[in-house]
């Protein structure tokens, strides 16, 4: 595994007096995906908007591709990561090849991007989440689904090493999320680093070559995804009765929620 | 819009015939291809008519340019500067400009207050950013007390130098000057072309914060930088011809059927629609009750405010 490009270590953040991160350590690496973990309010969105440089830690450090996340420019910033949100807009008047032309905005003042190379960089990141035929659409005509896909063609469009992802596929049918879910393993396969929330522990397992386990805002297991995905580890941090079985048919546990006590 | 220029010069109070204008304006060029103009058509074309008629182009322009801005970066179809409160309150700095140095001296500080005033509404575009009603109802309830300001400080003044209390709230080209038109010009050209400059950023602030942020835009500056200059522009405005309301609201939203939603294309096309609209609003208020000259802003609310309510009624479905 090569060196981890995307570091936090000893990072807490406070609102007021709530913690909502304490502690927490964190690293992920170019060819993996790395899926967080954790019941609601664990802080896995907090994270994530932590590592994306939108908040900053009141304690320790965070670095982006050898960027810290206090005091990089939100310039630098969006050429080392991209982010997809949870919360999708639903009514931006443009079309969707405005929107992904969108991605190609850190490289504005770089005279190495020409316009060619930003006009192959859109149409290569449509191709990829198929949506070239509909590029002339207008964004809030479309479906939850095919939003999804457009601002993941923005994402790819960006062209940042590192990856991030909050529950892309929390509103999606299985058919849809499962293609989004390949696309990102995809990426990482071609050597970015993803970083992805996650809800549906089953879809983490297939997906995720790592796995962070948060729980009040700190983290209590990271590793293997079977290292992470045991029952007695689940069912103390879900307060739930939870097993773990092989997946019959991919190859990876499949967790199953058991009746209550 | 040539025929509603050529009509703007020639009719009013007293009407210059066509070659009479086309005269004078030939004239002006050195030309005499219409024959001579009498004295009193060239007083009132080139006088009266024409640098008022500027005025109208270049203000009209300006407020449909920082309507279109306002409305993409807030996200918002109901956003107005003089709606928001930016208008009354560079009214306030205008009319005691005015007091101070004239026409001049309302300009300058319309462009002052209307900065500071400005930066009133960003303040409250912070507190209010998740919701957008409530962002319009602090700018109405923000603009009904500058306004009531704006009356205290005419009622205080010299009445003999600083322009009457329907100038301020209700707008009017009458008295534009060539000097004023100058000075507006300039103050006005500079705010639009860097809006124009930035209009990319503003297309994706229109998207949302977070998604520009997330792709390298400085959210906090660029918003700051823009209602800075939206101020200066509206203050500059209201110096010149008062608060004129809804130009800034209508022309955009018409204007964005028509060149869409991207500000490069948008802003410009908003700058002619803005222009063309204040000239007709203000040929109406000529010619309306004549000889009575309405207030050119009673013309553009009774337009644009029906259109306001539709907005806000067509708002609950989305």
């Amino acid at each position: 595994m090569s060196e981890p490009s995307l570091v936090a270590s000893g990072v807490s953040y406070r609102v007021k007096k709530a913690t909502l991160i304490e502690d927490l350590d964190f690293q992920a690496s170019p060819g993996e995906v790395v899926g967080v973990l954790g019941p609601n309010g664990a802080g896995k969105s907090t994270l994530l908007r932590l590592l994306s440089g939108e908040l900053l830690p009141g304690a320790g450090t965070i670095t982006v591709n050898g960027l810290s996340t206090r005091g990089a420019s939100p310039e630098d910033l969006s050429r080392a990561r991209s982010v997809l949100g949870h919360h999708i807009p639903t009514d931006i008047p443009y079309t969707v090849r405005s929107i992904v032309e969108m991605g190609r905005h850190p490289y504005r003042h770089d005279p190495a991007q020409t316009s060619e190379r930003d006009r192959d960089a859109v149409e290569e990141a449509m191709r990829r989440t198929g949506i070239s035929e509909f590029a002339g659409r207008v964004f809030a005509t479309l479906s939850s689904g095919e939003r999804l896909r457009v601002f993941l063609a923005r994402v790819l469009a960006q062209e940042a090493p590192i990856v991030l992802l909050d529950e892309p596929t929390a509103n999606l049918d299985v058919g849809h999320s499962e293609s989004i879910l390949a696309e990102t393993k995809a990426l990482a396969r071609s050597s970015h680093t993803v970083v992805s929330v996650f809800h549906d522990l089953n879809a983490a397992a297939f997906y995720c070559d790592r796995i962070c386990l948060l729980a009040g805002g700190r983290v209590r297991v990271t590793g293997s995804v079977p290292e992470v995905l045991r029952s007695e580890v689940l069912s103390d941090v879900y307060h739930q009765q939870m097993e773990v079985v092989d997946h019959p048919f991919r190859d990876c546990p499949l967790v199953l929620v058991v009746n209550h006590r | 819009m040539l025929v509603v220029a050529g009509l703007s010069l020639s009719l009013g109070a007293v009407d210059v015939a066509g070659e009479q204008v086309a005269a004078v304006l030939a004239g002006r060029l050195g030309l005499d291809w219409f024959g001579e103009a009498g004295p009193q058509a060239v007083a009132v074309v080139w006088g009266i008519r024409m640098p008022r008629l500027l005025m109208g182009l270049v203000v009209g322009a300006a407020l449909a340019a920082t309507g279109s801005v306002l409305q993409g970066m807030l996200r918002s179809d109901l956003a107005d500067p003089q709606l928001l409160g930016i208008g009354p309150g560079a009214a306030i700095g205008a009319a005691i400009g005015s007091g101070a140095g004239g026409v001049q001296g309302a300009i300058a500080g319309g462009v002052a207050a209307g900065v500071v005033t400005s930066f009133v509404v960003r303040r409250l575009y912070r507190q209010a950013s998740i919701d957008q009603t409530r962002l319009i109802l602090s700018g109405v309830a923000l603009g009904a007390t500058l306004s009531a300001w704006v009356g205290f400080v005419v009622f205080a003044s010299n009445r003999s130098v600083v322009p009457p209390i329907e100038f301020w709230l209700l707008g009017g080209l009458a008295g534009s000057t060539w000097r004023a038109v100058g000075t507006a010009t300039v103050f006005l050209f500079v705010a639009v072309g860097v809006l124009i400059a930035v209009s990319r950023t503003i297309d994706l602030l229109a998207v949302g914060p977070r998604e520009a942020w997330h792709l390298g835009v400085d959210v906090d500056l660029t918003m700051t930088i823009l209602f800075i200059v939206v101020g200066a522009a509206v203050g500059a405005s209201v110096g010149a011809i008062g608060v004129v309301v809804f130009v800034g609201l209508l022309v955009p939203f018409l204007m964005r059927r028509l060149a869409g939603p991207i500000h490069r294309h948008l802003i410009p096309t908003a700058m002619l629609g803005g222009g063309l609209f204040l000239i007709s609003a203000d040929l109406v208020a000529r010619l309306l009750i004549e000889p009575v000259e309405l207030p050119v802003g009673l013309i553009t609310a009774a337009i644009g405010g029906p259109l306001f309510l539709w907005l806000v009624s067509r708002k609950r479905d989305v």
